[in-house]
């Protein structure tokens, strides 16, 4: 009886399950799933760690490098687009905290702590990391990139070793936080059937059965109405007995519509993403040099860890300053808190995160994509002189740079509109949508500026 | 099928360790195995640094024998070390403004009009640049024992650096050429051997938990 609830017959373009098709179905409930993909990932992972600390020490030169900062860096973006968190399910560090788990893991709870400043955590280790980049340099350095995998995978062998399933992916990835925001844009949708889920009473998706265990990222499907913490590692599909599990393909930026219970601390972080993005960009200016001249001049040092400190906190700023104002404007005609309305407004920005993300990142996948071919060939002695490593053009790539961050204006610009109409109703949603069209217009705009600009490399 | 998989990832953390084995790796060396050798008209050069050839300060150790095996005293000896003009420049700089596709050999990166600048790292133009070994002259050798000369240098970069000894002998110049091998310094090395401690120890801190929780919650069936 309970199949039948199912919208089995629904196209997939019209919110059909997914799993309504066989072979869709079996692989996803097959004990292959997602092992076959997880571990040639972890696989590749070994051979980019090998290389990033025991490889060549140039950028230029090194596999690790190539594979993390031209591929897998640029790709991750548009992979939670298009299918949510699944990379969380096939991430090396998850994998390497569910074997440790598996040998000596004590399965203690979350500590209380890491529940409630959980997301501020992220954040403020995502800053960090961001910063520690600029100032000491991951990305073109090998070694430090590799240090940094190396601190990741301490994190989640701690974890592993004596908390329960994936805390450290739901609690303290920086990825994860990101992820997390940029899923909710993600055109796929793992859900319980509501109809079917309320009868039930055993909750086998979270407690887990000897088919699989429970939700990694302690998500109860039943109430869950958000891509934020769902991997789609199938584990709730296997040991659902109701078959109640749907999986959907939904408009992109769907989620962000409506957020039932929106945090500010989610609101804040997509927000610092942006700032983020212009941070990566600023520091691209032909005026750097001369804007961090005067700010050397202006503060007396030239300690580099300073001045870019405080350019890095301009731009952060910048964009909650933003949100922060155009709230408090907004709140004038609302009759809303400036809190609330930053909270519940500050989704609306994810789309627009998404999409400049992708955007900066297009560069170094187009721009440098065939160094990953060279030096995996330089691995086996064979060097490769005066080829250009470009995909395609530049004038290809602004194209597609603005093309996208076009795509994320209008997808910010809907999710405020539907977020205003959602939250007011009554006839203040135009009143209250404005102001943030206006911030999605001036945000767009700072985008275009910074992508006319040229780029540098990573390789 | 699982057992399978764990099985076969330990494997690979196993082999991963072992190929992974961070201890750097010196120039390739003479049969003695104490530094580089070369005969140059009947002149037998050693050359070998105190410090195995690791990026930063190094002794370098130069001693010249005549075809007696009589070491040679009270000669000019000159060396000239710089990264090696083919191969792989990897200075390690730390300077922001450093452009990594100027010091790298191969790939033209198209063309585009890039910015020497940073992506996630910016430039910061008030770092000092590197030292360029490639233009430094020859410094000469001071004589520490009969027949041994020594020099402290500071080597910039990793990977394949020609080093040109040159001394004078009856008004005539030789020179012995040698092609050594610079790897990074060891702190590398204790960083992730300290990595690798922490992890060892979270693991097995954790499996001992283990053990005893299952004894106590067998004790109190």
């Amino acid at each position: 009886m309970a199949l039948e609830l199912k919208p089995r017959n629904k196209s997939i373009f019209a919110g059909g399950n997914l799993l309504q098709y066989k072979p869709i179905d079996r692989f996803m409930r097959s004990r292959w799933f997602p092992g076959i993909i997880q571990w040639p990932t972890l696989i590749l992972f070994m051979v980019i760690m090998f290389q990033l600390l025991l490889g060549p020490e140039s950028a230029h030169d090194n596999l690790g490098t190539a594979l993390t900062w031209v591929l897998w860096w640029p790709i991750i973006p548009i992979i939670f687009l298009f299918l949510g968190r699944f990379w969380c399910a096939i991430c090396p560090f998850a994998t390497i905290n569910d074997l440790v788990q598996k040998f000596v893991g004590n399965n203690r709870p979350v500590p209380k702590f890491l529940k409630k400043y959980g997301i501020w955590i992220i954040d403020a280790l995502f800053i960090f990391i961001t910063w520690s980049d600029h100032v000491w340099g991951v990305v073109e350095n090998p070694f430090g990139s590799g240090i940094l995998m190396l601190t990741l995978t301490t994190g989640v062998i701690a974890s592993g070793s004596f908390f329960e399933r994936r805390t450290f992916c739901r609690h303290v990835c920086f990825l994860g936080g990101l992820s997390g925001n940029y899923a909710r844009t993600g055109m796929l949708a793992l859900r319980g059937t509501p109809e079917i889920c309320a009868t039930c009473t055993i909750a086998a998706c979270y407690k887990g059965t000897e088919k699989a265990p429970g939700c990694p990222l302690f998500e109860f499907p039943k109430t869950m109405d958000s891509n934020a913490n769902c991997v789609i590692c199938a584990d709730c599909i296997k040991n659902c007995p109701n078959d109640s599990i749907q999986l959907t393909v939904r408009p992109p930026t769907k989620e962000l519509w409506f957020v039932r219970k929106p945090k500010m601390e989610e609101a804040f972080l997509s927000a610092v993403i942006m700032g983020i993005v212009f941070v990566q960009n600023v520091t691209m200016l032909e005026v750097w040099s001369s804007m961090l001249k005067w700010l050397e001049n202006a503060v007396g040092t030239t300690n580099y860890a300073i001045t870019f400190s405080i350019t890095f906190a301009i731009a952060i700023i910048i964009p909650v300053a933003l949100l922060g104002l155009t709230s408090w404007f907004a709140s004038k005609f609302n009759k809303v808190s400036l809190v609330e309305n930053f909270t519940r407004f500050g989704y609306a920005i994810i789309a627009l995160d998404v999409a400049a993300h992708i955007a900066h990142n297009l560069f170094h996948l187009l721009a440098e994509g065939k160094s990953i071919f060279y030096t995996a060939l330089a691995l086996f002695g064979q060097e490769v002189h005066g080829a250009s490593p470009a995909l395609v053009s530049m004038e290809t790539i602004q194209i597609l740079q603005f093309g996208l961050i076009g795509l994320g204006f209008i997808g910010s610009l809907y999710a405020a509109y539907r977020i205003a109409k959602s939250s007011h109703p009554n006839g203040k949603a135009w009143t209250t949508f404005a102001p943030y069209a206006v911030l999605m217009v001036i945000l767009t705009a700072m985008n275009i500026y910074l992508f006319i600009l040229p780029m540098a490399m990573r390789m | 099928m699982k057992q399978i998989l764990y099985a076969s990832s330990i494997l690979l953390f196993v082999i991963t360790a072992i190929f992974a084995n961070p201890v750097p790796v010196s120039a390739s060396e003479g049969d003695g195995g104490d530094g580089l050798e070369m005969e140059v008209n009947g002149y037998h050069v050693t050359l070998d640094s105190q410090n195995e050839w690791v990026k930063g300060e190094n002794i370098l150790v130069v001693t010249v024998t005549d075809s007696m095996g009589m070491p040679l005293s009270d000669v000019d000896v000159e060396i000239l070390v710089a990264p090696k003009a083919d191969g792989h420049d990897e200075t390690e700089t730390d300077s922001h403004d450093s452009a990594p596709q100027d010091s790298m050999s191969g790939m033209d990166m198209g063309g585009e009009p890039t910015q020497e600048t940073g992506v996630m790292r910016p430039n910061n133009p008030s770092d000092a640049p590197a030292h360029d070994e490639e233009s430094a002259n020859p410094i000469a050798m001071t004589e520490s024992e009969h027949g041994m000369y020594i020099v402290q240098t500071h080597l910039e970069a990793t990977g394949e650096h020609d080093v040109h000894v040159m001394f004078h002998v009856d008004g005539e110049m030789l020179q012995a050429d040698f092609v050594v091998k610079v790897t990074g310094s060891n702190s590398k090395n204790i960083v992730l051997w300290s990595f690798a401690a922490v992890n060892v120890a979270l693991v097995a801190a954790a499996g001992v938990l283990k053990k005893q929780k299952s004894i106590t919650v067998k004790g109190g069936k």
